[in-house]
């Protein structure tokens, strides 16, 4: 009994050692955590900030990249990049295209990442944006004249205007007619009157050197690769009717014969002959792959016309004619690089302009 | 029975106290390693926390700054090793007019940035060659603008967004002693051409103003606007903490200034930070190296 109660009486002082040193083991550890996180998530969110940026970035350059058609002012799309993260981009028009001038643009993008590590799920994804000016880039075309004949260009009426100055003004003068020295028909390459102003453009001296100079890419736009149509036809039969702020792009596989119930804007593509009759008047590009006859007393084109395109296709393609009657029949025909551009207007792209970029735009 | 108490109540032998006394001594030395330890490593964690926030904590600042300047001019003369000074874009728009005083539609900026800026002059793009040209002298001028004048010009200046926010606005830049030109022979501003404001702003390596009386010897990075504020953006920094440079045509960055300023094409910024004090159990301050490379991302090639 004795020797039981000197046992219980020994008391040591292990446990308040082992508590002491199991406290500062805590406290060393948590203090070692603590440290441990904060230092990831200034990591993380620098990395946060890094990925949004890129995002954005991204996002920019994949919508220009992407649009293939005109874009509709507050144009906007969320893009994925990557498999979390996702730029918001938004088009604004600032200024609408004006005469030969295109639209103008602002695209802001901004990124928004959820793809970087964050350690508290109370802290928003990081975002970033950039913006940059842009302009719709107008495919081009190579006019070297109000109209251009591969083959050659027989005037037989005498009458009538063929003028290469821009009626738009924001272009240069081209020639009144573009033709060869020596026509597909071994005649001359044009035959005045009326004389063209300014004057015959010789491309020349055979055909075979008119269809050279000739930059149009007529067998992509045969087999459709380029151009593709809004309506397509096999001759003027079902000609459509558009609203006179369309510009539409007209294709007639075959041959056509237009008059005043034709009239209107856009691209008209014809594979085959087209004639063209009193009270046609066109605003815009007329490509024609074999003879442009131009008959009668009044057609008007306002813009610009290449015929003789199948040359280019190895095709031997005659004479295009101006006018039958001599005396009577009568074209006027004006360049104006206006229409030229709004009938190509849909194909184009969009490009940002360099040196115009910023990261400045806020945040709301 | 007052002998039976007395026997149980036992003491300890001498042995017993020797052993419970080394025990303890062992614990305790022990443990004050043990805490010694960790309050070195908590001091050199804590310095070396303190070096990276010191590399990190400017360079988004600098990031903001130098991206989106001009490739072309935006280093002014006079570069170091420890000192740039460049033309900053504070806000970026489009020409209403084409003449001096010039209006201006201005995308939106945040505001507290516009408040920030000094405006030191702008450039606006030349079409044809992509080129900016400057006006940083004559006196240039920034007050508010007639919107009417963009709008005649079928110029949209940007409303605010739905959610609220912030909108463009419309501003005029004079050039007093430039006449109705700006002083740009043979050049003519044209309708929508890019116009950006600039503010010049100097990124230097300099003695530290907020350590002076604790850390003497410490270099800070500095952030001044020129005609504006001067401000500390971090210290201490190593006193390898320099600018290096990109030129056109080389992807490795040099030491020596380029010449002509204008082949600058980015900057590689050494940010080696290092901490405040000399943590315990070390000789010499932590240090922290950061290399980074900005380039200049509004360029014409």
């Amino acid at each position: 009994m004795i020797e039981s109660l000197l046992v219980r009486n020994r008391r040591g002082v292990s446990l308040p050692l082992v508590i002491l040193m199991m406290a500062l083991l805590a406290l060393a550890v948590t203090a070692g955590f603590s440290r441990v996180s904060e230092e990831r998530r200034i990591v993380g969110d620098q990395q946060a900030q890094v990925d949004a940026f890129a995002v954005a970035q991204s996002g920019l350059e994949r919508y220009a990249a992407l649009m293939d058609s005109q874009p509709v002012p507050n144009d906007s799309i969320a893009i994925p990049i990557g498999p979390r993260d996702t730029a918001h981009v938004v088009l604004l028009e600032i200024r609408p295209p004006i005469g030969g001038t295109p639209s103008l643009y602002v695209v802001r993008s901004r990124g928004v990442s959820h793809g970087a590590p964050r350690y508290s799920v109370n802290t928003p994804p990081a975002q970033r944006t950039v913006a940059q000016y842009a302009t719709w880039g107008a495919v081009s075309m190579d006019v070297k004249a109000a109209w251009t004949s591969i083959p050659g260009l027989r005037s037989e009426s005498g009458n009538g205007t063929m003028n290469g100055d821009d009626a738009c003004g924001a272009a240069p003068s081209v020639a009144g007619v573009a033709v060869p020295v020596l026509a597909q028909s071994g005649l001359s390459g044009f035959s005045a009157p009326p004389s063209p102003t300014p004057p015959v453009r010789w491309l020349g001296p055979l055909t075979a050197d008119a269809r050279d100079s000739v930059r149009i890419d007529w067998n992509a736009i045969v087999t459709g690769s380029v151009l593709q149509p809004d309506y397509t036809l096999t001759s003027e039969s079902g000609w459509p009717f558009f609203a006179p702020l369309q510009w539409p792009v007209i294709r007639v596989d075959g041959n056509a014969t237009l008059d005043g119930g034709e009239s209107g804007q856009g691209l008209i593509v014809v594979t085959g002959d087209l004639t063209i009759t009193p009270g046609f008047v066109w605003d815009g590009v007329i490509l024609v792959g074999e003879v442009l006859t131009v008959t009668g007393t009044g057609p008007l084109v306002r813009g610009a016309m290449v015929s003789g395109l199948n040359v280019k296709l190895g095709a031997s393609v005659l004479d295009s004619r101006s006018g039958l009657t001599p005396g009577i029949d009568q074209i006027d025909l004006q360049y104006n690089s206006c229409h030229v551009a709004a009938a190509l207007a849909r194909y184009g792209h969009l490009t940002l302009i360099a040196n115009a970029w910023t990261d400045s735009w806020p945040e709301n | 029975m007052t002998r039976a108490r007395w026997s149980g109540r036992a003491g300890l032998t001498l042995v017993e106290l020797l052993v419970a006394m080394t025990v303890t001594g062992i614990v305790g030395a022990a443990l004050i390693q043990i805490i010694m330890a960790q309050n070195r490593s908590a001091g050199t964690n804590e310095a070396w926390r303190t070096a990276r926030s010191v590399s990190r904590g400017s360079l988004n600042r600098l990031l903001v700054d130098l991206e989106s300047v001009n490739a072309d001019s935006a280093l002014e003369a006079g570069a170091t090793a420890q000192s740039i000074t460049f033309r900053a874009p504070y806000a970026f728009g489009v020409a209403c007019n084409t003449t001096i005083p010039l209006t201006v539609s201005v995308l939106p900026v945040d505001n507290s940035a516009w408040a920030a800026a000094r405006f030191a002059g702008w450039a606006w793009r030349d079409a044809g060659s992509g080129k900016y040209r400057y006006r940083m002298s004559g006196g240039p001028t920034l007050s508010a603008g007639n919107a009417a004048v963009c709008s005649s010009v079928n110029i949209v200046t940007l409303p605010a967004s739905a959610g609220g926010g912030t909108a463009g606005r419309v501003v005029q830049l004079g050039a007093p002693s430039m006449g109705t030109s700006g002083g740009y022979s043979g050049l003519v501003p044209t309708v929508g051409m890019n116009v950006m404001l600039l503010q010049r702003v100097r990124y230097r390596f300099a003695p530290s103003a907020a350590l002076a009386v604790s850390m003497p010897s410490a270099i800070a990075l500095w952030r001044d606007v020129i005609g504006g504020t001067s401000e500390e953006l971090a210290a201490p920094f190593d006193t390898s903490a320099r600018f290096r440079f990109y030129v056109t045509g080389s992807d490795v960055p040099q030491d020596a200034v380029p010449s002509p300023i204008t082949m600058t094409r980015g900057i590689e910024v050494h940010l080696d930070g290092m901490s405040e004090t000399v943590p315990q159990g070390s000789i010499t301050n932590k240090r922290m190296q950061l290399t980074t490379s900005i380039f200049f991302k509004n360029r014409r090639d």
